[in-house]
């Protein structure tokens, strides 16, 4: 035998090792018309790769991990479970249950063409266990261009001249600000004020060191009494209102401004709205801007059977395809998790926020990124108490605050 | 073979015994699994790293589960104690002998046929104060009419008493009628022999009669004051705020929106025992006669 056939015949073995079918059972819960574009857009190029896709819907995010984890503990897991950077995903890690793809990322160079936030956030003790789809910043405003060209106000570049612009808003007879009545919509509220006047170091001061000292600082007096401000500009229709019907007080030229992340974006584009014309959108105004992430990811859970890991190494390198990243960007609102790609197809929001997260110290991980466990649930609590309690002073609000964050 | 075990199926003491076997292994079972991971530090998936009362603790200092323990007393108060008056006084009009009896106990007892959700969805929408009721007296005039509890942190509490009242009503009243249906005639001739007032024949003579029909519907509204959590879900969602949310809603949430698995069986566990301690005074009473 020649060195060439010997060569033939390990390519002729290499490929015959991919020759079973490479099925991925996915446990996911995009379900909503944006959504569901963006999970077929991914379920597309993994069947024209040749992979056999098994889709695993649940109704929201809730569902999804109560679903995976028993499917998991019952010994039956899915391939990929969709979720995001959590506590709950440092939980399934920790407990050794999540494929490391460090391999995949040695061998496509992985590392260096994500966002080192995003990066930070899919690896946990030197292991990548996720896989980032895209990237949301809850601190974004949404705004009616109509009624701020009625008022004659520009985007506020300062906190100052957000509440200025709220007042000659109100002063025009329109609602200054929409606000839901879910209380993980009054903590973005508050999570605003704080990384406005704080800037990305002290976010991360204060969220992800959770240091005690930082915790002390004033400034977050200064941050609840913002946050107190803000409900003076309410309507009295907010209470139990959810964000989307918020969302379309703005559309429909009720109110001015939404405290929002960029999935209300979906919103307005299916009113048949377009950024930059009838709606405007700018981050939360500050000197220190910031970019505060909640990342959508893929996690593989440890899995024997070899079609279902073949599926997996399929499904990973199709999520991290630079094309694939900016068209679930482009129909899902979010900004590719990927810096490397082209951004041209991107509208202006996206383009903005894109700018952002590649941009050095200015993104942080959002609170239900950044916190372990409960921690978030326990903010999302304290936040609704003083938003709906008037009698709490933000001195009390502050050391409330530090008691959920200071362990 | 296969006729030997078909006969032993159908012999009663295997029959118990599996019955018994499936309620000890589902039921207490679980119960006591529930109780194990509460003395764990569990969050999403169970672990088995024992912490002893810890999560009982954070239980007593969570601010969030006592405004829900305080909030199931308030509500459950309030709710019995409507649905049994509200009830009873619809029972006494049926008993009257009205015309069209059939129509309006099914008008009466139709809510109950109503899914929690849907009649949690419908109140709010009613009491919501842009487009409920407020909104329509408003706009037939009444400018300043205002009622919109269901915004309020102190007030909201009550709107679910009132929705679940409107929906319970109609058991109350189906259960009392039968009960007042069963009174001796002989009863009723001597009561008017005796030229009582009907409304204290009723207080103090028919229903002292009837106390453990009334102790049923006790029993029966107490687990849907335990078990709230649709009507709030689909109410308030435990707000606004934190101002009405209760013990079974903190339960499901801390189980499967925030992994908490640890802090969540505690919860389930204290809310066993609530309900034990709830229901003890009728269990007593109940063996008690029997000995």
């Amino acid at each position: 035998m020649t060195a060439k056939t010997m060569l033939l015949s390990c390519v002729f073995a290499a490929t015959a090792t991919h020759s079973f079918a490479q099925v991925a059972d996915v446990q996911q819960y995009w379900t909503s018309a944006s959504e569901s574009k963006a999970m077929n857009v991914i379920a597309d190029a993994f069947k024209a790769k040749g992979g056999t896709w098994i889709d695993s819907p649940s109704a929201d995010y809730d569902s999804t991990i109560a679903a995976a984890t028993s499917r998991i503990v019952g010994g039956e897991p899915p391939s990929a479970v969709l979720m995001t950077p959590n506590g709950a995903m440092l939980d399934l890690a920790e407990g050794g249950i999540l494929r490391s793809l460090n391999d995949l990322r040695d061998a496509e160079g992985w590392q260096a063409s994500l966002a080192p936030l995003i990066y930070e956030r899919v690896t946990v003790d030197d292991e990548m266990v996720a896989l980032p789809l895209g990237v949301h910043a809850d601190n974004w405003i949404w705004y009616n261009t109509a009624i701020f060209d009625e008022v004659g106000i520009e985007e506020p570049t300062t906190i100052d001249e957000l509440f200025a612009a709220a007042d000659a808003i109100q002063g025009a007879g329109y609602t200054a600000f929409a606000v839901g009545g879910e209380p993980w919509q009054e903590l973005y509220i508050l999570t605003d004020m704080i990384l406005s006047l704080g800037g990305p170091a002290y976010w991360n001061e204060i969220m992800v060191e959770r240091d005690d000292a930082a915790l002390q600082d004033p400034l977050l007096v200064t941050a609840f009494e913002y946050f107190r401000k803000v409900s003076d500009y309410v309507d009295a229709g907010s209470t139990g209102r959810s964000w989307n019907q918020t969302t379309n007080m703005v559309i429909t030229q009720e109110a001015a401004m939404q405290f929002m992340g960029d999935w209300a974006k979906g919103e307005f584009l299916a009113a048949g709205q377009t950024p930059g014309k009838e709606f405007g959108c700018f981050l939360m105004p500050s000197d220190k801007p910031a970019y505060a992430a909640v990342t959508d990811v893929f996690v593989f859970p440890e899995i024997d059977d070899d079609e279902q890991i073949a599926g997996q190494d399929l499904l990973a390198r199709t999520v991290m395809d630079p094309e694939i990243e900016v068209q679930v960007a482009a129909v899902k609102g979010s900004v590719p998790a990927r810096t490397d790609v082209d951004l041209s197809g991107l509208d202006i929001c996206a383009t903005r926020g894109a700018q952002a997260l590649a941009t050095p110290g200015v993104a942080v991980a959002s609170t239900y990124d950044a916190l372990p466990g409960d921690l978030n649930g326990q903010l999302i609590d304290m936040a609704t108490q003083f938003w709906t309690d008037p009698d709490m002073t933000a001195e009390e609000g502050a050391a409330a605050l530090r008691d959920v964050l200071a362990d | 073979m296969a006729r030997w075990f078909q006969r032993q199926m159908f012999r009663p003491t295997f029959t118990v015994v599996a019955f018994f076997a499936v309620i000890a292994i589902f039921f207490y079972g679980s119960i006591g699994w529930t109780f194990l991971m509460s003395l764990t530090k569990s969050s999403l998936m169970p672990r088995y790293d024992f912490v002893g009362f810890e999560k009982y603790a954070d239980l007593m200092d969570n601010k969030r589960w006592i405004v829900s323990c305080i909030n199931m007393v308030v509500f459950g108060a309030l709710f019995i104690v409507g649905s049994l008056i509200l009830g009873s006084i619809l029972a006494i009009f049926i008993d009257r002998g009205i015309r069209f009896e059939g129509v309006f106990r099914t008008i009466f007892l139709y809510p109950l046929a109503i899914s929690l959700i849907v009649t949690g969805l419908g109140w709010r929408w009613l009491l919501d104060p842009t487009l409920g009721i407020q909104a329509m007296v408003r706009d037939m005039g009444w400018e300043n009419f205002a009622f919109d509890w269901i915004t309020e942190p102190d007030r909201a509490i009550y709107t679910l008493v009132i929705a679940s009242v409107w929906r319970s009503a109609g058991l109350v009243m189906i259960i009392v009628l039968a009960g007042l249906r069963s009174v001796d005639g002989d009863l009723w001739k001597a009561i008017r022999m005796e030229k009582i007032p009907q409304w204290r024949a009723y207080v103090q003579v028919i229903f002292p009669g009837m106390r453990p029909v009334f102790a049923s519907c006790i029993v029966l509204l107490m687990s849907e004051v335990i078990r709230g959590y649709d009507l709030i879900v689909a109410m308030t969602n435990g707000g606004p705020g934190i101002s009405t949310e209760m013990p079974a809603k903190f339960a499901v949430d801390f189980f499967f929106s925030r992994m908490n698995l640890s802090l969540a069986s505690a919860a389930s566990i204290l809310m066993l025992l609530l309900s034990l301690l709830m229901l003890a005074p009728y269990l007593y009473s109940e063996f008690r006669r029997r000995d």
